[in-house]
């Protein structure tokens, strides 16, 4: 009798292409199929012995030329990677991007050293009379500066922090300067900079002074699927959050402390 | 939950990839060249990987199709080799009996059924990126499967009953 089953049927089961609710029916039909159940399982065999021979072959170490060859090209990945679209923060971005910075403001200023920032306190109330203390005898932003002029957010912002801050540009990274804004943090005022990628993903950059040392290297930390990078120069700390992997977060962080150190020079 | 960089991933599938070349090319110094080729056109096309897609489909396809364009100039140079590839049979010397009957087998099927069978031992990818890899259709892809996972069967159980013949033919 021709069995009902097709090399096609067979070689899908095995390859694991078929719904489970096709593989059930194939088994169903394979067991009133003996013929058919020998032709799967020498077929399976041979892929398995294939796959075990091929595993085999000494594969491990290529030529020098090659080696080279890879790490240029993972270079280049890393670099695709950074400016990559898909994953960084959409929808409800704001509140999240929000939640990133009352953490970070929570640790801020010197009182706290930076691994306390994995356990934040939630101190809403010092948080209130910090944005007091920022914004009631100030304007939200005078009327003649433009939030989406990075020139004019960065003097201005400056003026508010008391200390020169750039906002850095990252277009060699695709990644658009969008709007600036002045926070209140119960530790003073902190400029935020928001930035999005070409498929509008968001990336916020916020920078405040810091009454300590400073100059720490990127560190890393991670939030409600929120990827922060934070590091500090002598007189400003930096937080970098988007929704995004532990490595574009600071593949771009980097970039931005290397673009502010040039300046520095 | 952060992705992990695919770059991390890379040195796995270069050895991968470099198994591919082994059987593409029997050869280990081709193989080694078609790599490096491959890499190569990798590094100028960076712009055409999609963050979050498979990196090993788009490498391996990379290289299946500069394989193809390779043996197109050199006009199928080898094409009259019918012998297993030599870096092959050196790496499976050691292997059961029936595992180098398995790869002569293999060896005796045409390139495009070969090729799809390797792929998937090699890499467990699903059949549209195997496809893709191969830049067939899915249809010629699972066809290709299909038949030359059949006349490899044969071939073993052709091989077997030749052995079987000959233990039964001493009595």
């Amino acid at each position: 009798m021709k069995s009902a089953l097709s090399e096609t049927d067979l070689a899908a089961y095995i390859d694991g292409e078929l719904s489970v609710e096709q593989a059930v029916c194939l088994e169903a039909l394979l067991a009133g199929d003996p013929e058919a159940r020998s032709r799967l399982d020498a077929m399976t065999g041979q892929k398995q012995m294939l796959r075990a021979a091929l595993l085999t072959l000494p594969a491990d170490e290529g030529a020098p030329r090659t080696l080279e060859l890879e790490h240029r090209l993972a270079s280049r990945l890393r670099q695709r990677e950074q400016v990559s679209r898909g994953d960084w923060m959409v929808g409800d971005w704001l509140r999240r991007a929000a939640a990133a910075v009352l953490l970070v403001a929570a640790g801020w200023g010197g009182h706290m050293t930076y691994a306390d920032l994995s356990h934040p306190l939630p101190e809403y109330v010092a948080e209130a009379a910090g944005a007091h203390l920022v914004f009631a005898d100030n304007p939200l932003r005078p009327a003649d500066v433009d939030p989406t002029q990075p020139l004019q957010m960065a003097t201005w912002l400056s003026s508010r922090l008391g200390k020169a801050i750039t906002v850095p540009s990252l277009e060699p990274l695709n990644i658009t300067f969008v709007s600036a804004r002045l926070l209140g943090t119960k530790e003073g005022p902190l400029a935020q900079v928001v930035y999005e990628d070409q498929n509008r993903h968001r990336m916020t950059l916020s920078i405040a002074p810091h009454g300590y040392q400073g100059n720490t290297a990127i560190l890393h930390a991670e939030r409600d699927g929120i990827n922060l990078a934070y590091w500090s120069d002598p007189e400003l700390s930096y937080v970098l959050a988007a929704r995004t992997t532990a490595t574009q977060i600071e593949a771009i962080a980097a970039e931005i402390m290397t673009a502010g150190e040039d300046a520095a020079e | 939950m952060a992705r992990p960089s695919v770059v991390e991933t890379l040195h796995e599938h270069i050895v991968s990839l470099r198994r591919f070349a082994l059987v593409l090319t029997r050869n280990r110094d081709d193989a080694e060249d078609l790599v490096q080729e491959t890499l190569t056109r990798a590094i100028a096309a960076v712009d055409s990987f999609q963050p979050g897609t498979d990196l090993r489909v788009w490498l391996f396809r990379i290289m299946s199709n500069t394989h193809v364009n390779t043996l197109r100039k050199r006009q199928v140079r080898d094409a009259a080799r019918a012998s297993l590839p030599d870096p092959v049979v050196e790496a499976t010397q050691s292997l059961h009996v029936e595992v180098r009957q398995l790869l002569a087998a293999l060896d005796e099927l045409p390139d495009a059924q070969r090729e799809a069978i390797v792929l998937m031992a090699l890499g467990d990818l699903k059949y549209k990126d195997a496809a893709q890899v191969l830049g067939v259709p899915l249809g010629t892809f699972m066809s290709r499967i299909a038949r030359g996972r059949e006349a490899l069967r044969c071939a073993m159980e052709g091989i077997k009953s030749i052995r079987f013949r000959i233990v039964g033919g001493s009595l």
